[in-house]
């Protein structure tokens, strides 16, 4: 009777070694789904900020084109009023220049 | 004593079962904080990444902006400056044009014994020979030249060879040395910088 009540302890015994290597097993499971998840949480996080970055990008561009092309427009007719205004003044010059040349 | 050992037995087995079961809810508990963490941290990371990403998006979009900028206000003042410059070329080419036909005028003979007395003058005093244009040489009469010789103390002569120009003269020591050139286009070349200031300031007033 008392090697069957010891017989029984060993076998309390292993099945508590083995419920402890299987928590363990379920324990390094778990960290290694949550590494996994982890992973997966920081790539998806790389793209969307990625596509926000370019998005970013492409609006600032898009607003510097658009500026840019105000100041080229500006510059055109600041070169048309230029034309204009010189307009009055060429004979002027020309007529100055050759005083001044053949002026002593 | 049968009863006593199953009893004790019955009690070491329950004992077993409860530690084992303790122990085990303890793994599973810590290997979830564990993953807990990981994901916890993961999380702050990848906040911290995306703010890092799209700040340096930010600050990257405004300096292209600032080129872009940039390049289009150096393209307009080139463009203005381009426009300046070719009308005072444009200028300075109709002057050249007028000088030519200057030589027809009345004040040219005046204009252009005051040129030539101009260049003696820089001479200082060694004898010299006077270059003009073929159809010039009436101007200069046997007088003016022995007005200038008087004047500046030297013997002054007409070269055989006479200039290719729009009008002026050219004026050199017998020597050869010393060399004065006032045709008008030399004149003009040696003014330019001089004159391209107050020819834009005429032309671009307004």
């Amino acid at each position: 009777m008392v090697i069957e009540v010891l017989k029984s302890i060993k076998s309390a015994e292993e099945d508590a070694e083995n419920n402890l290597k299987k928590a363990q097993s379920e324990g390094d499971k778990l960290v290694e789904i949550a590494k996994d998840k982890a992973d997966k949480i920081l790539q998806k996080s790389r793209e969307n900020a990625n596509n926000k970055a370019r998005d970013i990008i492409k609006k600032v561009e898009k607003e510097a084109e658009n500026e840019s092309s105000n100041i080229i427009g500006n510059g055109n007719k600041e070169g048309s009023r230029i034309q204009d205004i010189s307009k009055d003044g060429k004979t002027k010059a020309s007529t100055m220049i050759i005083s001044r040349i053949t002026k002593v | 004593m049968i009863m006593d050992a199953t009893s004790n037995g019955s009690k070491i087995i329950s004992r077993i079962k409860e530690d084992s079961d303790l122990e085990t809810q303890e793994i599973l508990k810590n290997a979830q904080k564990i993953a807990d963490d990981i994901i916890f941290s993961a999380k702050n990371k990848a906040k911290s990444e995306e703010t890092e990403i799209i700040e340096k998006a930010k600050h990257d979009a405004e300096l292209t902006k600032q080129r872009i900028i940039a390049n289009a206000k150096l393209k307009s003042k080139k463009h203005c400056l381009d426009i300046k410059e070719g009308i005072i070329q444009n200028t300075f080419d109709d002057a050249e044009k007028k000088l030519g036909n200057f030589r027809a005028s009345s004040i040219y003979p005046e204009i252009l014994k005051d040129i030539i007395e101009e260049g003696i003058e820089s001479i200082k005093g060694e004898d010299a020979e006077i270059s003009v244009k073929k159809e010039d040489i009436a101007i200069l009469t046997s007088d003016f030249l022995k007005d200038l010789s008087k004047k500046f103390k030297m013997s002054l002569t007409i070269s055989k060879e006479s200039i290719r120009s729009n009008g002026g003269a050219l004026i050199r020591t017998i020597d050869g040395k010393i060399v004065v050139n006032n045709t008008f286009e030399t004149r003009m070349q040696r003014m330019r910088d001089h004159l391209r200031s107050e020819v834009a300031k005429i032309l671009f007033k307004g």
